[in-house]
């Protein structure tokens, strides 16, 4: 009779300690929880209004003035675009010449006209146009 | 086991007096015991309902915000490359409870200090009314927030309510449209998708290109600027897909601020206004005669005299006063012959031949605000007969840049749309002209550019061709004289059309520089011709002329014989 009273006792007031304990721990978590959310509507407004201002920033008209001032770019005109196919034709001509040259010249030493496109760079471009294509 | 009992009842034996004395202090322990332990109870079932059952607490605040809720307000509005076009941005609205101020004098000076720009009297007058609640300021700026804040005045309060906002300002501001300060669309997209911009949680994609909508903007604002003209509208479309990928109406406004400007510039030209098109209308009426009225390229009509019926003369504008073939009424825009052609082909099937294009009733677009098209209410042969050359029936730009695409794409119309259409999900069509009368067309619009009156929207490399049409203006009685509506519509390229481009300008005025011209050809064509020369190359389109493919390896030789390739030419 006792003994089960006190095992009785000792089981209330775990589970009450227990009740509490986790009690505190959900509000805890739930004042995190508010806050998370707090900051997170407040990131997402900041997101929002640098959005805002990347697309003010990006106008076209105000593009178009800042590219013109500072990187003297104009509208491409037809004779400036080339096709992948024309440009590798374009080359290997090039290099042809170059060579003719270099053996029609005696001297070791090519001289600047004569220089053949750096075969790297056309390498990196070529592979980035087919990636493009 | 009787005799010890008997004894500890002999030892705690107690007199009368007493025993009535220890019998009311047992009691009173009791009664006391029973206060206690009923308090006691009280706390444990308070406890236990405070720990478990926490409603007592109010309602719970925190609720997670959902990882797809992207939006607190309305959606945003994109281009078809994701540029921002219109946004929701949060901010707060200060108001009042009234009845809870303590001082309203006191607190409408200090407010004063915080909110420069307020009125004092208005503000404490709002304070002392009897209301529950009053606006005291709506969407303050994020330091003015602060200030406010740092005031501590008790019963002010913040709302958080969203400003619909235009990155772009004023471009493309008649597509959009603008709201009321309760982010209620007016007009626009924010007024045909008011309800779905409210609920949606993703951008609403338009077909309209930034870019592309810029360079038409600034190119028609040029051509209005230099031809006095007192108005201009523009309109870029893809003729397969039949997505508007810009469409200007000049004078526009900054949606931002709409009210800052007369409602006149609300008004879109290009979908609302109807307009007695000229002679961009004869593409329809010689593809009507090669698909209907059994004629060919190599026919022709007598064009030396003026039609007289009843009172009225009908002449050519750039008379040649001899026989003109097909492509010659075309491309010198002659209203004899267009008369002459609609003439082979009958009045019925003139009315249905346009019915079919569209031309009798208001375009199905994404916008309220779309004209309906004036046609003669009977068609008598007057009618018939100046509709061919385009007077007579009024239309937007929209129905007429519409018609074109269908014309030259290949015959099928499509109903235009401002959504940028997804690439698995095809445009239905009708057909209205077959292959054959879209390929003739496309030679005659060439022909237009290359030999006719559209000289000068030729753009190197891109095969531009099109159509010049000059109106004159309708007025209470007949027609103003000097009031013109100068039109070109042009497509490129040719040999493949992908885009058309409509440019128009009300009322310009020829200079020294067009000779005093002010037709279509001198004032709209260049401008279309500027806008092509500026947005092919946005639109990744290859040039395709021979001769312009000779002249740029040659370029392109000298310059990677001079700079090991790497050069920009920035002539």
């Amino acid at each position: 009779m006792r003994r089960s009273t006190l095992l009785w006792t000792v089981l209330g007031i775990s589970v009450a300690i227990g009740l509490f304990v986790v009690k505190h721990a959900v509000q805890d978590l739930e004042d995190r929880l508010h806050a998370l959310n707090i900051e997170i509507i407040s990131d997402r407004d900041a997101a929002q209004v640098l959005q805002a201002e990347w697309s003010f920033l990006n106008e076209p008209a105000r593009l178009e003035a800042l590219s013109r001032e500072y990187l003297g770019l104009v509208t491409i005109s037809a004779s400036q675009t080339i096709t992948l196919p024309e440009l590798i034709e374009l080359i290997a001509a090039n290099e042809a010449n170059a060579r003719v040259a270099a053996t029609n010249a005696s001297s070791n030493t090519p001289t600047v006209e004569n220089k053949v496109v750096n075969p790297d760079w056309l390498e990196r471009t070529l592979i980035t146009l087919n990636k493009n294509q | 086991m009787n005799e010890p009992k008997t004894k500890i009842v002999e030892k705690i034996r107690i007199e009368g007096d007493r025993k009535t004395a220890i019998e009311t202090g047992r009691n009173r322990l009791i009664i006391a015991g029973a206060i206690f332990s009923a308090a006691f109870l009280l706390i444990g079932i308070r406890v236990i309902k405070v720990s478990i059952f926490n409603h007592d607490a109010g309602p719970r605040y925190t609720r997670s915000v959902a990882k797809d809720e992207t939006y607190t307000g309305r959606a945003d509005i994109v281009d078809r490359n994701g540029v921002l076009l219109a946004t929701s941005l949060n901010t707060q609205s200060l108001y009042a409870h009234p009845r809870l101020v303590l001082d309203p004098e006191q607190a409408a000076i200090k407010l004063k200090h915080a909110l420069p720009g307020i009125n004092v009297e208005v503000i404490e007058k709002l304070l002392r009314s009897k209301r529950g609640f009053v606006y005291l300021k709506r969407r303050l700026t994020p330091n003015q927030h602060y200030a406010v804040n740092r005031l501590g005045i008790p019963a002010l309060y913040f709302q958080r309510e969203t400003r619909r906002i235009y990155p772009l300002g004023p471009l493309a501001a008649h597509v959009l449209g603008h709201t009321d300060p309760d982010n209620k669309g007016l007009a626009g997209i924010e007024r045909f998708f008011d309800k779905d911009l409210r609920t949606r949680q993703s951008a609403l994609s338009l077909a309209i290109d930034a870019r592309v909508q810029h360079v038409l903007e600034q190119e028609i604002s040029q051509a209005m600027r230099s031809f006095g003209a007192i108005g201009g509208a523009g309109l870029i479309m893809n003729v397969n897909t039949a997505e508007v990928l810009a469409m200007a109406s000049l004078p526009n406004f900054d949606p931002n601020r709409a009210n800052a400007v007369p409602r006149l510039s609300h008004f879109n030209k290009t979908s609302h206004g109807v307009y007695e098109m000229g002679s961009t209308f004869k593409i329809f009426t010689t593809a009507m005669a090669l698909e209907l009225g059994n004629i060919t390229l190599r026919d022709g009509y007598d064009a030396t005299k003026p039609i007289r019926i009843h009172r009225y003369t009908i002449r050519d504008f750039h008379a040649k006063k001899r026989w003109l073939s097909v492509p010659e009424i075309f491309i010198y825009s002659s209203n004899i012959g267009a008369v002459k052609m609609a003439q082979k082909v009958g009045k019925e099937s003139h009315k249905r031949f346009l019915g079919q294009l569209g031309m009798m009733k208001s375009v199905q677009i994404e916008l309220f605000e779309t004209g309906a098209p004036i046609p003669p209410k009977i068609w008598r042969d007057i009618n018939h007969m100046t509709i061919s050359y385009g007077h007579g029936i009024a239309v937007s730009p929209l129905h007429l840049v519409a018609g074109v695409s269908a014309i030259i794409n290949g015959g099928i119309y499509r109903t235009p749309t401002i959504i940028k259409r997804r690439p698995d999900d095809p445009a239905k069509g009708k057909r209205i002209v077959s292959n054959q009368t879209s390929l003739k067309m496309r030679h005659l619009m060439r022909l237009v550019v290359e030999k006719g009156t559209g000289g000068k929207a030729a753009v190197p490399g891109y095969l531009v061709g099109g159509k010049t049409g000059t109106a004159e203006k309708v007025s209470d009685r007949g027609y103003k004289k000097k009031a013109l509506i100068s039109s070109f519509v042009a497509a490129f390229p040719m040999n493949r059309p992908q885009f058309v481009v409509l440019t128009m300008l009300d009322e310009a005025k020829g200079n020294k520089a067009t000779q005093g011209h002010a037709t279509g050809g001198w004032v709209a064509a260049p401008a279309a011709g500027a806008v092509i020369r500026r947005i092919a190359p946005i639109l990744a389109l290859q040039p395709i002329d021979d001769e312009v493919s000779a002249a740029r390896r040659l370029a392109l030789k000298s310059e990677i014989n001079s700079s090991g390739g790497r050069g920009i030419a920035a002539d």
